[in-house]
């Protein structure tokens, strides 16, 4: 029976999925979507679009919690039954199929609950493994495709980048020691200390994750997520340029394609804003759907092309995740909610997970933003404290996902999962408060 | 350098941590600088990382609360135990002045912005604060505004929606042992029917749960490590920043304050 698992990061953006040993995982948009005709599109539809103005969405979360369950699950059966959208893959006896899945860090205890209960009862897994994307870390390869970050620097050449030494990581203190010597220590299933922020769709968690377990007492969250980063650049291109108040999925594709963070300063990136500037050409409708950044070595503009340029836009509005206050939101900002949760740990510890940061989520393709946010941490701390970030070569939304699948692979996976009879024996309000919630830990 | 130091190989114990953190006047906000001369007096010890293991997960509270030395930061820890969120700003900003970065913050974060929901009453749930004190604050404000047309749409999931795409699931039921009127399956069915919203569930929740959820996972009480970043409202820029008198927004020039005169004063 036992065969491999099935792996889902279930976040509210995106679902990622697949089985546990496929490189990358599929993945479908959490959500379903009304356009200005009032035709509705399920998750990927959404997609093949062609007039994307005025298109609103309905997600089955809530500020990160999973409330609809009538729309998360037809959702689901896009995702699960539908092999010709996802390259052949489909379930078949679900009841000998083990499932792996994330779940947002602090749902309420009854949503919880139903994420168990939908699992075994709607879809018949016959084992379930469940906890928040930070507890799977831990388990995640670092050393491929994976740069780490240091935040001392050799500050002797002023040069760009002297602030950080960028490499690829080779030795971090699992694989150095097996290597040198194998037969002393086994190389462990997964990190004891990390320091886990999780830059997601709906807010960002700060996550000290110990021995594989989320340590609660210290979890932080800003509520600066990519969601009100399009928010607050839908705002700015409304007062400077057009009212694009309306027009979503053309804003999502900008922040995508054109943002970045200050690399030192927003100071220093306004002086070079000129250079820096981007021109965005408009969608017409006809020749573009969803618009396009200017190439000047390509072929001419269409006459009637209406063109945006965005300076200071592109670096302002993802300033506001370490300063809040320039768009007038009067909340911590990336660098307090980290302090507060050292704060909260035991004090010895504390350097050890600054020098075991993992960086995860969709916004950390930002260009610059772990970064910054290295040198902008350790500017806060004492001197002998090394700031050290991991952080995903590309991709960093399918970080998750693979250390998800890289845990489905363990020992420790296999004697944590519920399985069917458990579940039956002790019920769902069981899972909840003894294995999967934070109840459990709290 | 790594934080990591000094591991033997021959002696490694992988449930031991190193480490060089021993002095307990550290501080965390303080300007790197002053930190420079302590840097080198250093003792070193080990932990047992079984040891640590237990206090994190097994002994309780107020237990708990002691082995996060106290000395670490007293501008950060705080004694005590705020039971509402606006108190974590008191001493800094006023009430009035939270709630409407609280809904604006809520406002900026809508998918659809158009389409606001009930957003008075779900910020009164996970906040704790009245309903109505949110209402006639931000009330006052967007009646300056322009108010933006309000079209609540609501997206309503078609019937039979899995026609639209080739599905290949099984009709049901597969695994039948499943009485259709069992308890069980009554409860399925109503999970997957519910429609309620966030807001009705969070007021369901009991303090202690809506405690650890909503409230203390953001900082207890306001502080700032990082320098105040002030930037003109108009053109971006950083320099020469001054506040319009009537409504707040920040403005670095004339030219800028006659353009947010013109265009953008929400008190004009
Ligand atoms: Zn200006
Ligand atoms: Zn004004």
């Amino acid at each position: 029976m036992d065969d491999l698992p099935i792996v889902i990061d279930n976040g509210s953006y995106e679902i990622k999925f697949g089985v546990s040993n496929s490189r990358i995982p599929f993945r479908a948009i959490n959500a379903i979507a009304k356009d200005k005709y009032n035709t509705v599109y399920l998750s990927n539809q959404i997609k093949g679009i062609k007039d994307i103005s005025s298109v609103n969405f309905r997600r089955p979360y809530e500020l990160g919690q999973l409330t609809s369950w009538e729309l998360e699950s037809a959702i689901w059966d896009y995702c699960f039954y539908n092999p010709e959208e996802f390259d052949g893959f489909q379930l078949e006896d679900t009841s000998k199929k083990h499932l792996v899945i994330s779940e947002t860090c602090l749902s309420l205890p009854e949503f919880s609950r139903n994420i168990d209960h939908i699992i075994f009862e709607e879809y018949n897994y016959g084992s379930i493994y469940k906890s928040p994307v930070a507890g799977f870390i831990p388990f995640a390869d670092l050393t491929k495709d994976v740069i780490s970050i240091s935040g001392k620097a050799d500050d002797d050449d002023d040069d760009n980048n002297a602030k950080f030494q960028e490499q690829l990581v080779t030795n971090d203190l699992n694989t150095y020691i097996s290597s040198e010597e194998p037969s002393v220590t086994k190389t462990a299933e997964y990190k004891d200390f990390q320091l886990i922020i999780d830059s997601g769709f709906n807010c960002t968690w700060i996550i000290p994750v110990i021995k594989g377990i989320p340590y609660y007492k210290a979890i932080k969250k800003m509520d600066i997520g990519g969601r009100f980063l399009t928010g607050l650049l839908k705002e700015t291109l409304s007062f400077r340029h057009y009212n694009v108040t309306d027009e979503t999925i053309l804003v999502n594709n900008i922040k995508e394609k054109c943002l970045f963070v200050a690399p030192k300063s927003y100071a220093e990136s306004f002086k070079l804003k000129n250079k820096t500037a981007v021109e965005y050409v408009l969608p017409d409708f006809h020749t573009t759907f969803m618009g396009y950044i200017k190439d000047n070595s390509k072929t001419k503009l269409p006459d009637n092309a209406q063109l945006i340029t965005l300076k200071d836009e592109l670096f302002s509005v993802t300033e506001t995740i370490f300063h809040p206050e320039i768009s007038r939101i009067l909340k911590p900002g990336i660098i307090e909610t980290i302090i507060e949760s050292l704060s909260m740990l035991p004090e010895v510890i504390r350097p050890l997970m600054v020098n075991n940061i993992v960086c995860i989520g969709g916004n950390f393709n930002l260009p610059n933003f772990s970064k910054r946010l290295t040198s902008e941490l350790q500017r806060q701390l004492p001197t002998d404290w090394t700031t050290h970030v991991y952080i995903p070569k590309i991709d960093a939304e399918l970080f998750g996902w693979k250390a998800m699948a890289q845990f489905s692979d363990t020992d420790s996976y296999r004697k944590a999962r519920i399985t069917r009879e458990e579940y039956m024996e002790h019920g769902v309000e069981w899972c909840t408060k003894h294995r999967f919630g934070y109840q459990n830990w709290i | 350098m790594r934080g990591v130091e000094e591991i033997n190989l021959k002696t490694y114990d992988p449930n031991v941590y190193f480490t060089s953190q021993l002095e307990t006047t550290r501080r965390v906000s303080k300007q790197n600088s002053s930190n420079v001369s302590t840097s080198r007096s250093i003792k070193r010890v080990n932990y047992s990382l079984a040891d640590l293991e237990n206090k994190l997960y097994q002994t309780n509270e107020t237990t708990q609360a002691s082995t996060g030395d106290n000395t670490y930061n007293k501008n950060i820890i705080t004694s005590d135990d705020p039971t509402t969120d606006s108190s974590l700003y008191m001493g800094r900003y006023n009430q009035n002045e939270v709630i409407i970065s609280n809904y604006r913050c809520m406002q900026l974060d809508l998918e659809n912005t158009n389409n606001q929901g009930d957003l008075p009453s779900l910020l009164s749930s996970i906040t704790n604060t009245p309903r109505d004190q949110i209402e006639s604050i931000t009330n006052s404000i967007s009646n300056n505004t322009n108010t933006l047309k309000r079209n609540n749409i609501t997206i309503d999931i078609p019937k039979n929606i899995q026609l639209s795409y080739k599905s290949t699931k099984p009709i049901k039921p597969t695994h039948a042992k499943q009485k259709r009127n069992s308890n069980r399956h009554i409860a399925l069915k109503k999970v997957l029917n519910a429609k309620r919203s966030l807001y009705s569930y969070v007021e369901g929740l009991d303090m202690i749960n809506k405690k650890i959820i909503f409230m203390n996972t953001y900082n207890k009480r306001y502080f700032k490590l990082l320098y105040n970043l002030n930037i003109c409202s108009i053109c971006g820029n950083y320099k020469n920043i001054s506040s319009c008198v009537s409504c707040g927004d920040k403005i670095c020039s004339l030219n800028c304050f006659n353009t947010h005169n013109e265009t953008r004063c929400s008190k004009r």
